[in-house]
């Protein structure tokens, strides 16, 4: 690993997006922590009532409460457009999601203030129970997938092989657009393909109809010829 | 040998919670998949690793002390008790 790879391992990310209180809470805890830890590795008191009960702050109470806030504010964090555009790969399709002049169907939302900069998390996350941590989980299979192949492929190659696991769900778009709805329904090509827009036979987001998501995109049939 | 044992064990339990405190800290500072992976998992598995060491060597200590005993006679000797002890 040389000097280059390393910095951008370690190189500091403004943190932006994530809960204020959560992150100073997290800091807080962490420092009375190590405060007590320290002192009681330098000091080496003697084993008393007082020094256990202070040894449980410091070891368990406030440990627990910068990790437990810490987990907030990390998942938090994830939801964030910077953090999903942190893995360089997915920097065009952030760069492209910012930039206010473009046409694609991911700008657009970005530019909704629903959406705003959880946009990335907005659309691609799974809906229903426990559909953070769902999603997340899922996350943990780009984490392994970006450090054991994408890490060292140039950008360009990566925009070419880079594509969803599986179709996106037209579930995901009606959360917001419902198909009940009369001006739904009064676009013809909506209603005349209902059955195969609830089925996800057609796609939402296929060029013809509202697609591509993004400039990169494949195009629909490109993911069913992937798939074994 | 006995305190020996018990401090040695606390100090262990001590000085790991340092390095668990950092990598909580560098996710919560620099939060990047790698960093955020690394503190929800190696770093909260070693905190996680200290509390459990202090709890047992604390555990332990009462014990040799005899604490849970005066609890459990404490324990024994409410009504309950006494009318359980009282059968023929």
């Amino acid at each position: 690993m040389n000097a280059a790879t390393i910095s951008s391992l370690v190189a500091p990310e403004a943190v932006v997006g994530m809960h204020p209180i959560m992150v100073w809470c997290s800091i807080a805890c962490a420092l009375i922590a190590s405060a007590i830890v320290i002192w009681f590795l330098a000091r080496r008191p003697a084993l008393t009532a007082s020094v256990k009960v202070l040894l449980l702050m410091g070891i368990g109470v406030f440990p627990i409460g910068s990790a437990a806030t810490g987990n907030i504010a990390g998942f938090e964090h994830t939801k964030h457009r910077r953090f999903c555009g942190s893995c360089h790969v997915m920097g065009p399709y952030r760069k492209d999601a910012e930039n206010p002049a473009s046409r694609s169907l991911a700008s657009a939302h970005a530019r909704n203030e629903e959406f705003g900069t959880d946009n990335c998390y907005e659309c691609h996350k799974d809906y229903g129970a426990f559909s953070t941590v769902m999603t997340k989980i899922g996350g943990m299979r780009h984490v392994y997938e970006y450090y054991t192949h994408y890490y060292a492929v140039d950008v360009r190659t990566a925009l070419e092989e880079i594509e969803l696991y599986k179709p996106f769900a037209n579930a995901n778009c009606m959360r917001c657009h419902s198909s009940e709805t009369h001006s739904w329904l009064a676009v013809s090509d909506h209603n005349g393909n209902l059955p195969r827009v609830r089925s996800g036979e057609v796609s939402c987001v296929s060029e013809g109809c509202h697609g591509p998501a993004h400039p990169f995109s494949k195009p629909k049939v490109h993911h069913r010829e992937a798939q074994p | 040998m006995r305190t020996k044992w018990v401090m040695l064990s606390l100090r262990v339990a001590a000085f790991c919670t340092l390095p668990a405190l950092g990598l909580m800290m560098w996710g919560v500072l620099d939060p990047r998949p790698i960093a955020l992976v690394v503190a929800m998992s190696v770093g909260q598995a070693l905190g996680t690793l200290s509390f459990v060491l202090y709890t047992v060597v604390v555990v332990a200590d009462l014990m040799h002390a005899h604490v849970f005993s005066g609890v459990t006679r404490r324990f024994s000797s409410t009504p309950a008790g006494r009318s359980r002890s009282d059968k023929p």
